[in-house]
């Protein structure tokens, strides 16, 4: 599902040159999910940019369902982001000026799919919000907002999710509670689960645990290191 | 408190250095700038008015009497400094080989006239000059024709090269005619008092001993600021003058004393302040929005520095350092800036505006810098603090979450919901109004413009947000509009209320302007059209009356008919003795110690021979005396009185150089009494000969000539319509920065959502074409409410200002949605097209906290 073969990023600064990521290889299967964890400044954050095709990487290869990345244009990676995935953020990201209803049904409007509203009701109804699917992002806690986030991450059915610290900005309980309902999720439609994280345990929870340490990659479970 | 001080210092640079304060910064210089260059021109455009006033009236200051003045007065004018000219003028004859011919005789002091041009032509050399030497006399064109000074065959009026100069007996003594006077500054103080005139040495006068006691002679002085005296001197000389006149003494200045420049320049004057409120309302528009997103981007800091221990009373006198620090920056830049393009607009529009001062002189005014420093911390220091007096009602906590969830709340209307903010919008709204009525120095029209706007702004609004209710449903309905794009409308819903309200109402302003100075400028020109009347004839006998009117057709003279004229003095209202029934204000004016020249409407017959006459009055008069309609006014005629009864109340046009009369008879009563009749016609320069073959014809009539004044009257209305042009333009100007800066403060809030969107798959493309859509309703919406709210301020400005005709300007209204689409579309495209250029991620990293 997911390919990444020697990638790298860095900038350049006015100094020297800086390695945030240094020749990334992994692979990923369909349904599968992966926990990245690391210190901050590490670049977990980086890392998921350029699979979701958000940043471009200095060399190297992200295919995701057999496409690579680096072969399409800003069009064609809209349109793959559009098909094929989905998004988690810490700090949520709603749009301040829609409902709840209207933040969920974006991804669905953006593929003109009929009856978004009903789809977008429908998840609202699963992650537990239907009471409050015109309120505004402001008149949600925390909790509720992430909430929202995960029913627009999944409305776009897509095959790969990627996760940014999704507890980060939450208390203990919301975390829990959003953690239970990413992967409840998850398994229901069947995603590929990229997560980054700083907690272990909720690494753990992956069936893959890849950390990250000064750009460079390492499966926590194995003894040798995925990344050169 | 000196800490204080320090800390919002070293906090004002750091933000200074990081961009943060650029755009309010910008936007107090553009709004500073603006308004002290059009300030500086404006003051400019009034000098170069009055000057020209100056030089027609031959001093600054004109003081008219039947009597001499006494001798304290002129001594009053030596303490002040001024200098000072005299004029004596009198009828007389003057005798030339035993051919007689009666002219207007101006004796005249050494140091005449004390500004503009005396021009005489000597020898066929034109030379511009003082008083006429002792023993000579200048005569003007029309004396010199009859005295057979010149050859007729020349087309120059020109003494001839052959002629030795006459010589002119003026009582008992003979004087040498030594040149044509050409232009005579002073001339326009009364048409009807100008007879063909010679100008004498006033130290030769006595000589003459033609003034004897009881002889009718107008005293005229001239005043005007000498080098050694002060600006002021002359305003206090004219206020310790004032209340010494008595009846037959008038005192003038500038261009009070042109009836007929006047009116056309009162509403030029009206005209630039109106685009002097403009800019003001301009600039205080660029302050709030950038202040508002300024004030906006401090939450978070704010709310640090209170989690950090620091008071709110702290934050907010840091805060007011900040902005008066960068208020004085800001409007110390912006004021330079002006002066500069004001001086950049001088050198290359010398011609337009020039004073005849001399190059590299400083042409600074004190005034427009003041009114742009006061006007630019007023409207800072005020917009911002709506803004500061929000972070008495957030606590720390509430702060940081809501600056951190969304920093720019520009759009989200949240201003309204702060009610200290406000009571301080209301108050800044009301000290921009005295501010501009400060800077225009004229209340009615300030006020009349803000009434206008203020009421229209609101209707509008709802207007706006009715539309785009309307637009939002049928769009939905009908599938006019993408939904993704009425997503976006309606996301944006709040903003594109407040961009069409910025935007339709610069719109409107510039509808109003353009329309306004179009018409303006139409009417002048209509006013004066290439064959406006430039000569009066008086005093054409009644017997004369048909030979006459056959003269000018046989000529092919343009004329606009002849005119009764029965000279009257105005005694009672409704048989009260006239000084007693009109208000004490109103006990000195003219009308009351002359006779008034009374005409009756030849179409206009008594229904009656019992009825009382009708009378028409003109509207300034009846104003001033308190006369209605209704009132019965008496008149005496030579020995016998007269009655009437106010019929109509009308409005003169002075400026339309037409033969006009304050008081007007219907026809059946005033015919028996003696009476002159009066006529303008056009004469081109080359046919000034014919005045003569006139004059000899008709040989009591009166020929008064307004070419001169004329042509000084077009001149400076052509001047003045360059300046407004001008003005216009700084206009457009100011209002392209708005619009920029209004868009600029939705950029946050546009970067974070379409960075969000992006992340869910939406192309580029889509984008674009989301934000197409929203600025072509936005567009369209303004332009359509900046049409009506136009139209509505341009039916009150002509009817209450300019007094003017109104008709709808369909025309403009096509233009000005094409223009309306073209600036907003492409300007709004251009100033978002940051969020296309970034990445997904840079984008959403600057959000993230």
């Amino acid at each position: 599902m997911l390919i990444v073969n020697s990638l790298t990023k860095h900038i350049i600064t006015p100094n020297a040159r800086l390695d945030i990521l240094t020749d990334i290889n992994f692979h990923l299967k369909a349904g599968e999910s992966m926990a990245i964890t690391g210190a901050s400044g590490s670049g977990k954050s980086t890392l998921l940019s350029l699979l979701a095709g958000l940043d471009s990487p200095s060399s190297g290869r992200v295919e995701i369902g057999g496409q690579s990345l680096a072969e399409l244009d800003e069009e064609g990676r809209a349109l793959l982001r559009q098909n094929k995935i989905g998004f988690v953020f810490q700090s949520f990201h709603l749009i301040p000026a829609l409902s709840a209803l209207d933040n969920v049904m974006l991804p669905l409007e953006l593929k003109s799919e009929k009856n978004a509203q009903k789809q977008a009701l429908l998840l609202l109804e699963r992650v537990g919000l239907s009471e409050r699917c015109e309120h505004k992002p402001l008149q949600l806690s925390g909790g509720e907002q992430q909430r929202v986030a995960l029913a627009r991450a999944f409305a776009g059915k897509p095959e790969i999710l990627f996760a940014d610290e999704p507890t980060g900005n939450l208390d203990q309980l919301s975390g829990e509670n959003i953690i239970e309902l990413l992967f409840q999720l998850n398994q229901e439609e069947g995603t590929t689960l990229v997560l980054v994280t700083h907690d272990h345990s909720l690494a753990k929870s992956c069936k893959r645990h890849f950390q990250l340490d000064h750009g460079v990659l390492s499966e926590a479970n194995y003894s040798e290191p995925v990344s050169k | 408190m000196i800490d204080t001080f320090w800390l919002a210092i070293k906090f004002f640079k750091r933000e200074f250095r990081s961009g943060e304060l650029s755009l309010l910064f910008l936007s107090l210089v553009i709004a500073t700038g603006s308004l002290s260059s059009v300030g500086f021109l404006i003051k400019r455009v009034d000098d170069s008015m009055n000057s020209h006033a100056n030089q027609l009236n031959g001093a600054q200051l004109i003081l008219k009497s039947s009597t001499r003045v006494p001798d304290n007065w002129l001594d009053k004018a030596d303490s002040f400094q001024l200098e000072q000219a005299q004029m004596q003028v009198f009828p007389s004859m003057l005798v030339v080989n035993d051919e007689f011919k009666l002219a207007q005789i101006k004796a005249v002091s050494d140091n005449f006239p004390l500004q503009g041009e005396l021009r005489v032509q000597k020898k066929q050399t034109s030379s511009i000059t003082k008083a006429p030497p002792k023993g000579e006399i200048w005569l003007d064109k029309r004396l010199a024709l009859l005295f057979n000074m010149e050859q007729k065959s020349h087309e120059q009026n020109s003494l001839s090269k052959e002629t030795v100069n006459p010589l002119i007996e003026l009582g008992e003594s003979e004087f040498q005619a030594t040149g044509v006077l050409e232009r005579v500054p002073g001339q326009s103080s009364s048409f009807f008092t100008i007879a063909p005139s010679a100008m004498i040495n006033l130290s030769d006068l006595a000589l003459t001993a033609t003034v004897q006691p009881g002889s009718r002679v107008d005293y005229i002085y001239f005043f005007s600021n000498s080098v050694t005296s002060t600006s002021q001197s002359l305003n206090d000389f004219q206020q310790w003058l004032k209340v010494k006149l008595k009846a037959g003494q008038t005192l003038r200045s500038g261009v009070d004393d042109l009836k007929a420049v006047n009116a056309s320049l009162q509403k030029a004057g009206d005209f630039l302040s109106l685009a002097a409120i403009l800019t003001v309302l301009l600039s205080a528009i660029a302050i709030a929005i950038n202040s508002h997103r300024y004030g906006q981007k401090q939450y978070k800091n704010n709310a640090i520095m209170l989690c950090l221990g620091c008071s709110e009373k702290r934050i907010i006198l840091i805060e007011l350092y900040k902005l008066f620090a960068l208020g004085l920056a800001g409007c110390f830049i912006g004021i330079t800036l002006g002066y500069m393009i004001y001086l950049g607009l001088l050198s290359v529009l010398d011609e337009l505006i020039n004073l005849g001062d001399q190059i590299g002189q400083i042409y600074f005014y004190y005034m427009p810098a003041w009114v742009g420093l006061i006007c630019g911390l007023f409207l800072l220091l005020s917009l911002s603090m709506a803004n500061l007096s929000r972070l008495r009602q957030i606590s720390p906590v509430g702060l940081i979450r809501k600056a951190s969830l969304f920093e720019d709340n520009f759009n989200k209307g949240s201003m309204t919901k702060n009610k200290s903010g406000k009571v301080i919008y209301l108050v800044s709204f009301v000290g921009l109004i005295l501010l501009s009525i400060w800077y225009t120095e004229n209340t009615k029209i300030t006020l009349l413009f803000y009434f206008a706007f203020s009421i229209s702004a609101i209707v509008l609004y709802l207007c706006a947000l009715f539309i785009l209710n309307i637009i939002l449903k049928i769009g939905r309905k009908y599938q006019l509009i993408n939904r993704l794009s009425l997503l976006n409308l309606k996301r944006h819903k709040r903003a594109v209320l407040l961009q069409v309200s910025t935007f339709s109402l610069i719109f409107s302003l510039l509808i109003i302007i353009f329309l306004v100075r179009t018409e303006l400028l139409d009417n002048w020109q209509q006013k004066f059209p290439e064959h406006t009347p430039n000569h009066f004839v008086i005093n054409i006998q009644s017997y004369e009356k048909m030979n006459f009117e056959q003269y000018l057709q046989q000529n092919k003279i343009e004329t606009q008919g002849l005119f009764p004229m029965v000279r009257g003095r105005l005694i009672s209202l409704n048989n009260e003795a006239i000084i007693q029934a009109v208000p004490d204000s109103a006990r000195e004016h003219n009308a009351l110690h002359r006779e008034l020249n009374l005409s009756y409407d030849q179409n206009k017959v008594l229904s009656s021979a019992e009825a009382k006459a009708e009378i028409s009055i003109e509207r300034s008069l009846a104003k001033t005396l308190n006369i209605r309609q209704g009132d019965l006014l008496g008149f005496r005629v030579g020995s016998r009185q007269i009655e009437g009864v106010v019929t109509q109340i009308r409005v003169v046009k002075w400026d339309s150089f037409q033969p006009n009369f304050y008081v007007i008879f219907s026809s059946g009563l005033i015919e028996q009494y003696p009476m002159t009749w009066i006529s303008s016609f056009y004469l081109a320069g080359k046919d000034k000969i014919k005045l003569n073959q006139l004059m000899e014809q008709f040989p009591g009539i009166t020929i008064i000539e307004v070419d001169e004044i004329l042509k000084e009257v077009q001149f400076i209305i052509e001047r003045v319509s360059d300046a407004i042009e001008l003005i216009f333009l700084f206009i457009i100007l100011a209002g392209i920065l708005i619009l920029s800066s209004s868009l600029l403060s939705t950029m946050a809030t546009r970067m974070y959502e379409n960075a969000v969107i992006r992340t869910l798959g939406a192309s580029i493309k889509q984008l674009r074409h989301y934000l197409f859509v929203e600025f072509i309703v936005v567009a369209l919406l303004s332009a359509f409410i900046a049409i009506i709210l136009a139209e509505f301020a341009i039916y009150i400005l002509y009817q209450q200002v300019f007094q003017m005709n109104y008709s709808l300007h369909p025309d403009v209204w096509f233009g000005i949605a094409v223009i309306s689409l073209l600036v907003i579309c492409g300007l709004g495209m251009i100033v978002v097209n940051k969020i296309f250029t970034q990445s997904v991620q840079s984008l959403l990293s600057q959000f993230t906290e």
